[in-house]
């Protein structure tokens, strides 16, 4: 057991150094130079020299790229070029309503997605099945941003029924919530719809599977078999897609951000990038990364909880 | 040289074999509408110049937010361009990205796949966990820092997009390729003493090549969202190429005033990404059945 | 024998800071008192980055730093007269060589960084003039020799030689804000996103892409605002940000930028529309040493090819102004008479091109990515292929954009020279060997040093207006920078703001605005 923790933890931490090896020099191969964007328009010669040896921009690549990895080994990943501040500190900061954004657009999913799939399912076939297929086709069919535009248009501006603003300056949780509707909405939406199609077909796998025909042979109430025996198989695949879609989803997250003006790491890392802020940029692709990594492993370990025969694997 | 009945019964058999498959197809009411919403599209973004009824760039300030005419089907934009012009224009854009996205992304998946599907060791660990490092990332994002890497021409935008896929196709095609490796034509193929290279250009990939096109399909409009995505946050294709991405970019400030810019151009996002959709769900039914498990999972 | 020179107007501001809170709610409603609340929600278009006098650039860096620091002298936000900040008055010696200037007493840092002395004064331009500071405005000051401080409230400056244009050095904004000796050397790295001020605001938090704290600060020299706490919210979207005004969300609309967005909130009730002309232009820089464009008919070509009416008519739907050369009407100095126009006329264009011999000239605008100028180059490009060059437009995001303009290796790009009413500011910066690149002359214009150094020694405003007109006169024929349109200022608030005063820096400031319940 130990030894499988170890190993665990083994393959996260390779997996993080690749990560950010990858960020490090994708960032160093962007044409663009933290300096310049830092002292803008009239920077002069020698503030820029000045400025990137301050930085260590004058080494060679290889030479900063072992610099920065052996001060991330002590956990240290630099300071934003742009505020001078830690840039963990900086991700860290982002990361509350980027949680906050991803969990509540999931559970929306979830809420729309699950319930949606296993009604097209038991009903295969039928007028409610193409219905809510095309529907579920329609909602990844959209632009998220656009959909996003359209949902301000419709409920802040034409209805005035929430803000505009995804998030809201003043402290409080019902206001905080009002706020978080109409984002977590459209994010949540685009998700569900393969929910849906996920959970229909898993859900039709498992209504085939011959323990289901006994039980429905031996007079078992539909409605038992449904929730209790076929939709507890179909868990499985369900909880599978949360943990792929969810680092699609915080990709989408970066455009719904952008549209209801919220903060978040998504937003945080882009303008990282547009900053050319290396540090900023490679420490929030490390947490970025290790939350769909940690989420990918903790899905592993509830699917044994469910199912007790994939444990031994 | 004369037939012989043995090759005459095969002549038959397989035309009677592909009527066959043609039918499958046929009675795929899905499969059918993606089939011709696409052939549709590929007809306009290959006549758009003679169907549209104006220069997609032509500039004319003086007549700039006009509403819907005779003249000017959906209106003209803040540079008086028609924007029925540029929509049309602009199939042709969209579909190169989604056709060439797939096409980079599914050549370099399936080989990185197929390799490290079969060939085991520490090549399919090291492969494995490349794909897996990169599949961490989101794509988007991926694709967004490669955009700003190499500066936002079409060119560009299409290979990044494509760079940033290719692992979850590999992800496919190594798990397909992970289920076909054990059947006995490939240990066949591997005692008459076939190279590993050729056992999987021969037989790894095409065997395993139905559900990554099936993915590929899905991929095709991933893309051109991602496309659109990258327009709307300044990334896009330069201006004043008329992609539907640029098209709801520049719409959104008039949004209020002329809403019919940006909803038109999010409709022929739509439109084209549930077409291709059907005909990938069209595809996966007709090809083989049993591979919805497969692919699912990733789609 | 010491001259006094006060510009009329000067003291003023003294007086009217002492009763501001009575002055203003007698004129504007009444000013919610008390009991929390008074937070004043101002929309910012992009985000901070940078608040360190020394570096600062970019206008939300620098409307956020005008709430935080002060400076000896400032600009009067309503008519860009100089007026006093810190300094009570000033002295100019004979020779306009020496300037002296009496400090207000009692004034303290934030945070409890202590008095405000003549040291501080001493320290913050010192700071600018060493190189190893890295300040982007190293430049501005130059000619200055010595800082002398005989006393705490006395500072003193001693020029190499007369110069008329000195007091604009000094004045708030820029290299002019005051920094304190302590904070700065205590704070070290970390200032930048720290900054201590004597200003009506005290810094408390940034939030990175989402909003910037300010609160009121209660010992402000000038009078205490009657807000309790200023949020600049980033929000991206005009459109989005319109709305939000409509509905409440915002107070005040910063960077109102898209004519159909103004057009629109100028239709709706309780929202006020504010405009101004601003102190620049947005320009065409055209690189004078690369191919056809060393050609003074292709230059002057392209300026007859643009209908830069239409531009202004309509894309921007009547929002800017036409501008004859880099100097807008707001400054002291301007002047049009004898300056070259060149009118929309293709056919004049056409004819030039071919008396140059050129044919099959690709031609290449560089813009950033910020609207409107990811946008409106578009319908530029579009003019010049209508006489036959075949132009395109490349818009890059601001990274790449700073980096390929500053690398100087760029056909054309769109420049705007941002800044103070000092006509040094535009001119140098576009014009002056000392700005080629990886200076804003990407023109590598060269014909303009003598001029520029002749107008800094002019002994009075007449003096230097004639010598900026001869410049003018000569950059405009030359055409190295085509001027497109003169920029104007757009910013939109709702019912319960008052006292709101837009100025024409291209920056907002919200300290003498009070709220009012609606």
């Amino acid at each position: 057991m130990l030894f499988h923790v170890a190993r665990c933890v083994g393959q996260l931490a390779v997996a993080l150094v690749g990560i950010v090896t990858v960020a490090f020099f994708l960032m160093r191969a962007i044409p663009g130079d933290p300096a310049l964007y830092m002292l803008g328009d009239f920077a002069t010669v020698e503030a820029l020299a000045t400025l990137r040896a301050r930085l260590g921009l004058d080494l060679p690549v290889w030479q900063q790229y072992f610099v920065f990895l052996f001060r991330a080994v002590q956990g240290d990943l630099g300071t934003s070029v742009v505020t001078g501040q830690p840039a963990l500190t900086e991700i860290w900061a982002a990361v509350p309503p980027s949680a906050a954004l991803a969990v509540s657009g999931m559970l929306v999913a979830v809420v729309i997605g699950v319930p949606l799939g296993v009604v097209a399912a038991v009903r295969q076939g039928s007028a409610v099945d193409v219905a809510v297929m095309l529907v579920a086709l329609g909602g990844i069919s959209f632009p998220v941003f656009w959909v996003g535009l359209v949902a301000i248009l419709t409920f802040s501006h034409a209805l005035g029924l929430f803000p505009a603003l995804g998030a809201s300056s003043d402290a409080g949780f019902w206001t905080a919530l009002h706020h978080m509707v109409l984002p977590a909405m459209v994010l949540g939406l685009s998700v569900s719809a393969y929910i849906a199609r996920l959970t229909r077909s898993a859900m039709l796998e498992v209504l085939g599977v011959d323990h289901i025909r006994v039980a429905r042979a031996m007079g078992v109430p539909e409605r038992r078999i449904v929730w209790k025996l076929a939709f507890r198989n179909a868990l499985i695949p369900v909880l599978a897609v949360i943990g792929v879609t969810f680092a699609w989803s915080l990709g989408n997250a970066i455009l719904v951000e952008a549209v209801f003006s919220r903060p978040g790491l998504g937003s945080t890392i882009l303008k990282a990038i547009l900053a050319r802020d290396y540090q900023l940029v490679q420490a929030g692709v490390l947490v970025l990364a290790a939350a769909v990594v940690l989420l990918n492993t903790a899905l592993d370990l509830l699917y044994g909880a469910i199912d007790p025969r994939l444990r031994r694997s | 040289m004369s037939a012989t009945a043995e090759q005459i019964d095969a002549d038959a058999e397989a035309a009677a074999r592909r009527r066959a498959t043609f039918r499958r197809y046929t009675r795929h009411p899905g499969f059918m509408i993606g089939a011709i919403g696409i052939a549709l599209l590929v007809l306009v973004a290959l006549l758009a110049p003679w169907i549209a009824p104006h220069s997609p760039t032509r500039t004319d300030l003086m007549n700039n937010l006009a509403p819907p005419s005779a003249t000017f089907w959906l209106g003209t934009d803040q540079f008086g361009r028609c924007v029925a012009s540029r929509l049309i224009h602009g199939a042709q854009v969209s579909l190169q990205v989604g056709f060439f996205v797939v096409l980079i992304s599914l050549s370099l998946g399936t080989v990185i796949g197929a390799v490290a599907g079969y060939a085991g060791g520490w090549v399919e660990r090291a492969l494995v966990a490349v794909i897996d490092i990169l599949l961490a990332f989101p794509s988007f994002l991926l694709a967004l820092a490669l955009v700003a890497a190499r500066g936002n021409t079409l060119d560009s935008i299409i290979l990044a997009v494509a760079i940033a896929y290719t692992p979850r196709i590999a992800a496919v095609m190594r798990s397909v390729v992970l289920t076909i490796r054990p059947r006995p034509f490939i240990e066949a193929s591997r005692a008459i003493g076939l190279t590993p290279w050729k056992i999987v250009l021969r037989h790894v990939i095409p065997n395993a090549l139905p559900p990554v096109i099936v993915v590929a399909t899905v991929s095709a409009a991933t893309a051109i969202l991602a496309e659109a995505g990258l327009s709307f946050l300044g990334l896009g294709v330069q201006p004043p190429t008329p992609t539907w991405g640029n098209v709801i970019a520049e719409g959104q400030t008039s949004i209020t005033s002329n809403p019919l810019i940006s909803l038109s151009a999010g409709l022929c996002i739509a439109y084209t990404v549930v077409v291709l959709n059907l005909l990938g769900d069209g595809l996966r039914d007709t090809l083989d059945p049993q591979m919805r498990r497969n692919t699912g999972k990733l789609l | 024998m010491v001259e006094m020179r006060m510009p009329p107007g000067f003291g003023r501001r003294g007086l009217l800071a002492g009763g501001a809170g009575l002055a203003l709610g007698g004129a504007f409603g009444m000013p919610v008192m008390a009991q929390g609340g008074r937070t004043l929600r101002v929309r910012f278009g992009s985000d901070i980055s940078q608040l360190d006098p020394a570096r600062i650039f970019q206008n939300e860096n620098q409307s956020i730093a005008s709430h935080i620091y002060s400076g000896l002298v400032q600009y009067d936000q309503a008519t860009n007269a100089i007026v006093p900040d810190i300094a009570t008055g000033y002295e100019v010696s004979a020779d306009g060589t020496t300037w002296t200037f009496r400090l207000r007493p009692n004034v303290t840092w934030h945070k409890g960084y202590g008095p405000f002395t003549s040291d501080d004064v001493k320290f913050s331009f010192e700071r600018v003039l060493d190189p190893a500071t890295g300040s982007l405005y190293r430049g501005q000051l130059a000619g200055l020799r010595e800082i002398q401080t005989p006393d705490p409230l006395t500072v003193r400056f001693v020029l190499e030689a007369a110069n008329s244009g000195f007091l604009h050095k000094l004045c708030a904004f820029n290299q002019g804000w005051l920094v304190s000796r302590r904070a700065v050397t205590e704070i070290g790295e970390r200032y930048s996103m720290n900054p201590i001020g004597t200003g009506p605001f005290v810094f408390e938090r940034w939030t990175t892409g989402n909003e910037v704290r300010l609160s009121a600060n209660a010992d402000y020299f000038g009078g205490a605002s009657t807000l309790n706490e200023v949020v600049f919210r980033i929000v991206r979207d005009e459109t989005a940000a319109a709305i939000a005004l409509e509905n409440r969300e915002l107070d005040i609309f910063y960077a109102l930028q898209t004519p159909e967005v103004i057009e629109r909130l100028r239709r709706v009730q309780g929202v006020s529309v504010l405009d101004r002309p601003a102190n620049n232009t947005v320009n065409l820089v055209l690189n004078t040493t690369a191919g056809p464009l060393r050609d003074i008919r292709v230059r002057r070509a392209m300026a007859h090819a643009m209908n830069r009416r239409a531009l202004i008519d309509g894309f921007f739907r009547g929002t800017k102004f036409e501008a004859t050369s880099v100097l807008t009407s707001t400054f002291q100095e301007f002047s049009e008479e004898g300056v070259p126009r060149y009118a929309f006329d293709p056919d004049r264009a056409r004819a030039l091109l071919r008396e140059a011999n050129v044919s099959n000239f690709r031609f290449e605008i560089t813009t950033v990515g910020l609207n409107p100028f990811d946008r409106f180059p578009v319908a530029l490009a579009n003019d010049l292929q209508q006489v036959g060059i075949q132009a395109t437009v490349r818009v890059l995001e601001r990274g790449a954009y700073v980096q390929a303009r500053s690398s100087g290796n760029v056909q054309s790009c769109i420049t705007a020279v941002v800044g103070p009413p000092d006509p040094d500011s535009p001119l140098v910066t576009l014009y002056h060997t000392r700005s080629h690149p990886p200076g804003l002359n990407t023109s590598r214009y060269d014909r303009a040093d003598d001029l520029l150094a002749e107008a800094a020694r002019a002994p009075d405003v007449a003096a230097r207006r004639g010598v900026y007109n001869r410049l003018l006169r000569q950059t405009m024929d030359d055409l190295p920078v085509i001027p497109l349109y003169a920029d104007r200022l757009f910013i939109a608030h709702g019912p319960t703001v008052a006292g709101f005063v837009q100025n024409s820096l291209f920056t907002v400031n919200v300290a003498p605005v009070s709220l009012r319940t609606s």
